[in-house]
């Protein structure tokens, strides 16, 4: 699901998955409990969010065990970046006084 | 999307990426340790110097080392039982920060052994030259993680300087310039884990 031009990426409308992809945008890659230590978010809320934006293609998720226990670690694909990218300029655009780049939210 | 919802989405990813830098782990508790050690070492063992007891010399070098050695090694053990020790560390920088230390530290060794035995240095010129170690090593950690470090380096390489202007004495002015040098940025380090962690709460727990 690529966002048109003139519109916002729904699924970055969320401050979680918003939180999520900028983490993600910080760092090569942050496993589950990284990402809940610093999102301040419970278990199942960040595991719902996660699962959208993996669909989505936004976000490579990967689970494994480490000394026999599950470990998930998250990074950000090419397509998550180049959404946040555009979302970040949309927003600035948008904060600077620039509203022709304004639109209704694409659908998630 | 009004102006003020997208300063606000704008402020939520500036302070997220700010936090995400932020949480670093140097184990900082091993300057704490070395910076100790140093701060009696040193001094004792110029004063042995002075005495004229060369054996003494050598036996604190050893003992001393090996007590370094011995207490990073059993807290490094511990803590990889608890890791990560602070969740959502940043690795990377977390990784160049040890890099760093390793390159300095190894370094510093060689030439230990290497330097006296070719005749470049005098053996009493060692402790000086583990002071221009030190003082690089917190410099460049310094660079690349706190600030603080950065101090500790100019504080250490001003020792350095002193103990090249007062040879007979270096043992007694690095001693408090390489330990205090590491300890206080050491221990500020610390802290700020440990406030962090705090923060956090427990959260070690890992599965999804």
């Amino acid at each position: 699901m690529t966002p048109e031009p003139n519109r916002f990426d729904g699924l970055l409308l969320s401050e979680a998955r918003l939180g999520i992809i900028t983490v993600l945008m910080s760092r090569k890659a942050a496993t589950f409990s990284d990402l809940k230590a610093l999102l301040g978010m419970t278990q199942g809320n960040l595991g719902l969010h996660l699962q959208k934006l993996e669909d989505a293609g936004y976000v490579l998720v990967k689970k494994e065990f480490v000394k026999r226990k599950p470990r998930t670690t998250c990074r950000i694909a090419a397509k998550g970046r180049k959404a946040f990218l555009e979302h970040v300029d949309r927003l600035r655009r948008i904060a600077e006084g620039d509203h022709t780049g304004e639109g209704d939210a694409a659908p998630d | 999307m009004d102006p003020h919802a997208a300063e606000h989405d704008l402020k939520l990813i500036h302070d997220l990426v700010d936090r995400t830098h932020r949480r670093i782990d140097p184990h900082a508790f091993h300057y704490v340790h070395w910076g100790l050690i140093v701060l009696l070492w040193y001094p004792l063992a110029n004063w042995f110097a002075l005495q004229g007891h060369v054996e003494w010399v050598i036996g604190l070098g050893v003992g001393s080392v090996l007590l370094g050695f011995l207490l990073s090694g059993v807290r490094e053990a511990r803590l990889n039982r608890l890791q990560p020790r602070l969740p959502g560390e940043n690795t990377f920088i977390t990784r160049q920060v040890n890099l760093i230390v390793a390159g300095c530290i190894g370094a510093g060794m060689v030439l230990s052994g290497l330097a006296p035995s070719l005749g470049f240095i005098d053996g009493h010129a060692v402790p000086t030259m583990w002071g221009i170690v030190y003082a690089n090593m917190a410099f460049m950690v310094g660079v690349t993680y706190e600030r603080d470090f950065l101090w500790a380096g100019l504080f250490i390489f001003a020792g350095v300087i002193l103990a090249i202007i007062f040879q007979t004495y270096n043992g007694y002015i690095l001693g408090p310039f390489m330990g205090l040098g590491m300890i206080i940025p050491g221990m500020r380090a610390e802290r700020r884990v440990r406030r962090m962690r705090a923060e956090d709460g427990d959260t070690r727990t890992e599965s999804v």
